[in-house]
């Protein structure tokens, strides 16, 4: 409804030139999403090993960037999506329209004290100040016709030649099938979803590098498929998704799947901002559920119930010899099936999963209860070893929290308590505060035993599973004036049981300072110090029990913007690591980049070039930069050993419903001649990756 | 007397086998304990112990007393006490701290005067008299050492909003002793206060001990209500958190702290700081 009606006014009132400049500029913008978007992927992208699909978060931004939300009607949910905005700072856009009566126009949003200048710079991409008109329900036949198809094509192809796409010898292939890759280099990804107001659906359809396609392992062509149908307010229907799903409740520690944050430089990022049912967009093959998934308001009450059943990637074994008894060692999350054993573990076994949500308001206070019981096929026994000793194991799970929050005047308090079944708890509590205007503070505590088994959940904490670990984190933002911006963070955490690659219970810190300087629209310049100590197994031969070391790592990064014309954008960074292990050498690196950005608003094209050079001791002291890339995809490729690496992005629109992206980038060593290793070694010095994009939209 | 030794025991294994001792540049005063022990640019009768400068600024007669614990170990405890007298256009301190039992103690007495040098510019000087004792269980085997040294320190506004303070301890790192060549070590502070609005602070530190590694001290300040505060801050090498709040009655302050290793757990802190 909203949409259709924005369409109506945009006809009304604009000319037909304005309505031109206005999609060259929405164009324009499809590519450049505010650079806090990028920082926090960057950020978040530093502390992941495995690659993170931000489909989900750039769906959004995408979507409001084409349907500009509406400040006059825009509910607090709403605005949670724009990650760039912490709670204190949506609460008093609220006030404002609340005490103003109306938001008449954007600048008004400079009342706010809360917002910084760049806040509201990269709010204005989002949002417009329209009308105050009523919510109404959908209909579902105008929601069918004012809708947005999108279909998206992508190819890619790593163009030298890897171990494993080399011919191998019949012999040498029945002794050790897994030592090639099944398919071909090239990797294929579809993807078409439709969006309007009421009803939305997709399919995402891909094939990874080395993976057959419509032969052998594969006959249905491709590898993943995956799927949904959601339909939104349409008459007593809140929501409703059949098909591929996500799910997040409170602060994560129950339930969380789909993208998730974890620290960054940002005081918001500690409270999570949970998204409750949406549809899975991502290529990602592990994380999702597939079932159905209701949201309903009964009352004064938000209720949610999801049910899933799916298949997993699992490694299987059997105990005795006739092999009546299988079980599960581990879980595969890569979603690679592109050797014969990969293949073999795919959708090795069925996960049930049934759960719900239901929270309540009763003025200030928001509480909430989250419960999912799931089930495998078949019963999981990981092989022994101490630091694993209390994860999971067994067939079924049973997990349920309780979360509040509560706002104060200028404090918001949140938590949430989970418990699971094998009877262990976790907890997360904290809150955050605007003591004086231009100054954040949070604070969060957590506390997970070492037994807690929350394997859906996705909280706060320096593990990726929410187990064995206490600790205290507080983030300090300053905003001095509208130019000047301080973000500053402390963690420290403990870890009372073992951890991968530790073994004794260790502690660990984490301090980071970041500052921006935004002088005006031409440039900003932002500088950015990290230390982080932990502790981690010293690399010693032939000892039985290995006492872990301290590891100590800091980083330091120079960035500079600068907008030179309308149509060009120079970007500089200068990138510094520094890694002291206990028993090693120090080890450094550094990175130096260029970007140049050329996008004209009037011409259909638009290109990203950079050339880095990098000189890192080791993969430990590599740096990460994010890159431009066709869109829907994020590189953030990690810079290490020494060379230099360049790409282009080439940006072509053919017609209004045609896009059209290539990529070319190529990295190149200075100091090695080869490239990986494994199957996915290189014998070249050089790693060069072509892809190809083109996006219809109608 | 178990959970000691245990607390020794981590102590040495963590390498920070100095971290108990008096001499190690932690700052006095319930206030700036709870700011992450960032007091060199704060300015109260504690003064005379973390920057004779701030004396300079509040020209009336004032008492203090305090007790810390570190790692909750009564064996580990700092009893002090301080006594500002104006004098001029300045004033003049005097304070006494002692760490520890009767086997072994580190007491510290210091005689400061603080004045203003120009406007919004102040200096301090103290002159500090560090005496270590030991004895063996019987009692008859004992060992005292003292030393005199001194610590100076300035104080200034660089805006409204801004101040810098700067003071060093024992500058020549007095020798304690010829075994091992023991010294006191020098220390070095350098900090910035911000006043964000007329009831937020925030400070900042950095310590130069001459035996360790660079220590950053932050902390923040925040008056709740006329007479109520709630402080929090953080400090590194080893990191620690602190937090606390301070009360003003009728004269008289108390400001309580707490500071949380990972490991080592939590030290209490309280003063009392009476203005005549």
């Amino acid at each position: 409804m909203k949409n259709s009606i924005k369409y109506g006014i945009r006809l009304l009132a604009t000319s037909t030139l304005f309505f031109s400049v206005f999609c060259t500029f929405a164009q324009e913008k499809d590519n450049d999403l505010p650079l806090i978007v990028n920082d926090i992927i960057e950020d978040h992208a530093q502390n992941r090993n495995e690659e993170t699909d931000y489909s989900r978060l750039i769906d959004e931004l995408n979507f409001r960037l084409r349907n500009p939300l509406n400040l006059n009607t825009a509910k607090e949910d709403d605005l949670r999506y724009f990650i760039f905005l912490n709670d204190i700072q949506i609460r008093d856009i609220l006030n404002l329209r609340n005490k103003l009566g109306k938001i008449d126009n954007l600048f008004q949003l400079q009342l706010v004290e809360s917002l910084s200048f760049q806040d509201i710079q990269n709010l204005k991409h989002f949002v417009y100040a329209g009308p105050l008109i009523e919510k109404t329900s959908g209909k579902l036949k105008r929601s069918l016709h004012y809708g947005r198809h999108d279909i998206f094509m992508r190819y890619e192809r790593t163009l030298e030649q890897k171990q494993g796409y080399k011919p191998l010898s019949g012999s040498h292939l029945s002794e050790s099938p897994n030592r090639r890759y099944l398919g071909s280099p090239d990797k294929y990804y579809l993807k078409y979803h439709y969006r309007s107001r009421n009803i939305r659906w997709g399919i995402n359809a891909e094939k990874d590098p080395g993976e057959e396609f419509f032969k052998g392992t594969q006959p249905l062509g491709f590898d993943f498929y995956s799927g949904y149908v959601m339909v939104e307010d349409i008459k007593w229907l809140d929501k409703l998704i059949i098909g591929d799903y996500n799910m997040q409740a409170a602060q994560g520690l129950a339930m969380w799947s789909g993208l998730s944050f974890g620290k960054s430089s940002g005081v918001a990022s500690v409270r999570k901002q949970a998204g409750g049912i949406s549809p899975n967009t991502s290529m990602s093959e592990f994380g999702y559920f597939r079932g159905i998934a209701v949201e309903k308001v009964l009352g004064d009450f938000y209720t949610t119930v999801f049910y899933s059943r799916t298949k997993r990637d699992a490694n299987i074994n059997s105990r005795d010899t006739l092999g009546d008894y299988y079980y599960i060692t581990s879980l595969q999350q890569t979603g690679y099936h592109n050797t014969e054993s990969l293949v073999k573990n795919k959708d090795a076994v069925n996960e049930q999963l049934l759960g719900g949500n239901v929270f309540t308001k009763f003025g200030n206070l928001k509480l909430g209860v989250t419960a999912y019981a799931f089930e495998l096929e078949m019963e999981m026994e990981t092989p022994a070893q101490l630091y694993n000793k209390f994860d999971f194991s067994g067939n079924r799970q049973f997990v349920n929290s309780l979360d509040y929050e509560y706002n104060l005047r200028n404090i918001i308090f949140f938590g949430e308590t989970a418990y699971s079944g094998n009877n262990a708890w976790g907890t997360l509590n904290g809150f955050i505060v605007r003591p004086v205007s231009g100054v954040f503070l949070s604070v969060l505590h957590r506390w997970y035993q070492r037994d807690f088994q929350s394997t859906k959940g996705g909280a706060f904490g320096e593990n990726s599973a929410n187990q064995n670990e206490k600790g205290l984190f507080t983030g300090l933002k300053i905003q001095l004036n509208r130019r000047i911006t301080f973000n500053a963070y402390t963690d420290l955490f403990r870890f009372d049981w073992l951890n991968y690659r530790v073994d004794a219970p260790s502690c660990g810190s984490e301090y980071r300072l970041k500052m921006e300087y935004t002088p005006s629209r031409k440039w900003n310049a932002d500088i950015r110090y990290q230390y982080e100590h932990k502790m981690i197994n010293r690399d010693i031969e032939n000892v039985i029990i290995n006492k872990p070391g301290d590891r100590k790592k800091q980083r330091f990064r120079l960035n500079i913007s600068w907008k030179a014309t309308k149509w060009l954008k120079l970007n500089n960074r200068a990138a510094w690591s520094f890694m002291n292990m206990e028993n090693q050498e120090p080890q450094d690196g550094w990175l130096l980049y260029q970007d140049i950005l050329i996008r004209p608003d009037d011409k259909p094209y638009a290109f990203s070039f950079r050339y880095a050079l990098f000189n890192t001791d080791s993969y430990d002291a590599r740096l990460y930069a994010y890159e431009h890339d066709v869109l829907y995809a994020f590189a953030i490729p990690a810079y290490y050993y020494q060379g230099f690496r360049t790409y282009l992005l080439v940006k072509y629109e053919l017609s209004k419903t045609i896009d059209f992206w290539l990529k070319i980038a190529r990295s190149q060593y200075t100091d090695r001649t080869s490239v990986s290793s494994g199957l996915a070694k290189i014998d070249k010095p050089a790693k060069t990756d072509v892809k190809l994009q083109i996006r219809i939209k109608f | 007397m178990r959970k000691t030794v245990f607390i020794v025991f981590l102590i040495l294994l963590a390498g920070h086998n100095n971290l108990f001792a008096q001499y190690d540049g932690s700052s006095s005063g319930g206030r700036s304990a709870a700011m992450g022990d960032a007091a060199v640019t704060s300015a109260d009768v504690w003064s005379i112990l973390n920057n004779p400068a701030g004396l300079a600024e509040n020209q009336k007669m004032s008492a203090g007393i305090f007790y810390e614990m570190r790692y909750n170990i009564a064996d580990f405890s700092t009893r002090g006490a301080a006594f500002q007298l104006p004098a001029g256009r300045g004033n003049f301190g005097i304070a006494f701290s002692v760490f520890g039992i009767s086997a072994y103690n580190e007491k510290h007495f210091a005689v400061a005067y603080g004045r203003e040098l120009f406007p919004e510019f102040k200096g301090g000087i103290s002159f500090d008299y560090l005496h270590t004792h030991l004895n063996d269980e019987s009692g008859q085997l004992t060992a005292n050492k003292g030393i005199l040294t001194f610590q100076a320190g300035i104080q200034y506004k660089l805006t409204d909003k801004t101040g810098i303070g700067f003071s060093v301890f024992n500058p020549y790192s007095a020798r304690l002793s010829d075994y091992e060549n023991e010294y006191i070590p020098a220390i070095a502070r350098l900090g910035l206060d911000y006043k964000a609005a007329d009831h937020f602070l925030i400070v900042l530190e950095a310590e130069q001990n001459i035996k360790y590694n660079l220590r950053i001290k932050g902390g923040l300040e925040y008056e709740i209500k006329d007479r109520l505060m709630a402080r929090g801050g953080v400090k590194t090498n080893p990191a620690e958190y602190t937090f606390g709040g301070g009360i003003k009655f009728m004269g008289i302050t108390f400001d309580f702290a707490f500071a949380y290793h990972l490991v080592l757990g939590y030290s209490p802190y309280g003063s009392f700081q009476y203005q005549f």
